[in-house]
């Protein structure tokens, strides 16, 4: 276990006890520990069809094919939900098929989740993001787009600092104007991967009647539930 | 982390190119893996199934980023599956109940067993784990592995809180240092 930037030293709990901090510990370590330790739990065995959707799922992740069928609801997962990346890269396929036929071998990207958004949500509405004081987001670009009638969103970045996902990562909070007396929602983790522009789909914790107010604040791995706001980067809000 | 022991073929650059024979191997080399985790943090029938899908997507879209200098394939996927399954509780609010659990510390404290083909490093993390302490070995797995958080851990077992967090802050420092190749001993003799 080494300090490496690789595996720095975090807190890796994701609530927001303070106390949690008080005993601090990497990464690595903690997934070799749970490794050798849940060996010893009873995990039962791989049920037997997991091993297949498994691999349905790469294959859409990896080759999505857009004269693929879309799978049946709970045809690809026990709870009747396909994992939301598979559905979101199998849509973009679908995207794909209806508006760039020539192109059918390029692979699905939230880009045209976006646009597609834009195109068919009457009420989506892209409000731009807003520099605030910290030195990762001084250079930042780009915008959030919203619809609350889907729930569906995207976040557009350009130079937006890089981070190192081991030691922390960016999130989102949606400001509802139905819950005034409450913390913002959740809106998902998420990365930065490079300095070309991103587009990063909105994850919403909770149903947002009226998303007002967006913001991004950089946070220990895996997110946390109340933001502390200490890394406040931008912000993006209605007039 | 010193010594070593030759690990198998990392899979992931592979997977990162695209190559389906890497895909397939990943999954049946992992899956194991990622469904032990999620069951020991509590997840159960659908939702471990789902999650465990939830892990891979996670895993492909990290492929390119895993370095095998760094660190042991098996350990940058559990680190993943970690994550994602911590995020996921934490939405879900899946958390454990401390009355449920009605902990006593005992001395048969949780036992680390073999039954997964574990990475070099968490065979030598279970070698260390089995020198603590029975008490100091359940501390650690309420912690780490069931995801209870300090104050749970104070209430299910009864301990005080300060209790609880240095009796983990001496485990987790015993385990660094016995990782490190360095003296158990000295590490308790210094936090006691």
């Amino acid at each position: 276990m080494s300090s490496s930037p690789h595996d720095p030293r975090n807190p890796l709990r994701p609530d927001s006890e303070p106390e949690e901090s008080l005993v601090e510990m990497d990464e690595e370590l903690a997934a070799a520990i749970h490794m050798a330790m849940s060996s010893s739990t009873d995990e039962g065995d791989l049920p037997d069809d997991l091993e297949a959707r498994l691999q349905r799922d790469a294959e859409l992740f990896f080759w999505p094919s857009p004269t693929r069928t879309l799978p049946e609801p709970g045809a690809e997962r026990r709870s009747g939900r396909p994992a939301m990346a598979v559905v979101a890269l199998a849509v973009a396929a679908a995207v794909l098929l209806l508006f760039l036929p020539g192109v059918l071998t390029t692979a699905a990207s939230p880009e045209l989740l976006r646009t597609a958004l834009l195109d068919e949500a009457s009420d989506a509405v892209v409000l731009e993001w807003m520099r605030l004081e910290d030195a990762w987001g001084q250079q930042a670009e780009g915008d959030v787009v919203w619809s609350d009638e889907r729930q569906e969103g995207y976040m557009r970045f350009r130079a937006l600092e890089r981070n190192e996902p081991t030691a922390a990562q960016y999130q989102l909070w949606i400001f509802d104007s139905s819950r005034p007396d409450s913390p913002p929602v959740d809106g998902g983790v998420f990365d930065i991967v490079g300095s070309a522009e991103q587009v990063v789909p909105i994850d919403a914790a909770l149903e947002v009647d009226h998303a007002y107010q967006f913001a991004i604040t950089l946070e220990r791995p895996g997110g946390v539930v109340v933001s502390s706001q200490e890394r406040l980067l931008l912000l993006a809000a209605e007039d | 982390m010193t010594s070593k022991r030759a690990q198998p073929e990392a899979l992931l650059p592979a997977v990162a190119s695209g190559e389906p024979d890497a895909v397939d191997r990943t999954i049946r080399r992992y899956a194991p893996l990622v469904w032990s985790l999620a069951r020991s943090m509590g997840f159960d029938g659908p939702s471990a199934e789902d999650v465990v899908q939830d892990v891979f997507i996670d895993v492909w879209e990290s492929a390119a980023r895993y370095d095998p200098n760094r660190s042991e394939e098996a350990t940058f996927i559990a680190m993943i599956a970690r994550r994602r399954l911590i995020d996921l509780r934490r939405r879900l609010g899946r958390r454990a109940q401390p009355e449920a659990l009605e902990v006593e510390l005992a001395e048969d404290a949780p036992e680390v067993g073999s039954s997964l083909e574990l990475s070099d490093e968490a065979r030598r993390a279970r070698a260390a784990i089995g020198k603590l302490e029975p008490k100091q070995r359940q501390l650690v797995d309420l912690w780490i592995v069931r995801g209870l958080s300090h104050s749970q851990i104070a209430a299910a077992t009864g301990l005080p809180l300060g209790t609880v967090k240095s009796g983990l802050r001496r485990a987790l420092e015993q385990v660094r240092a016995l990782l490190a190749g360095g003296s158990p001993g000295v590490v308790e003799e210094a936090s006691r």
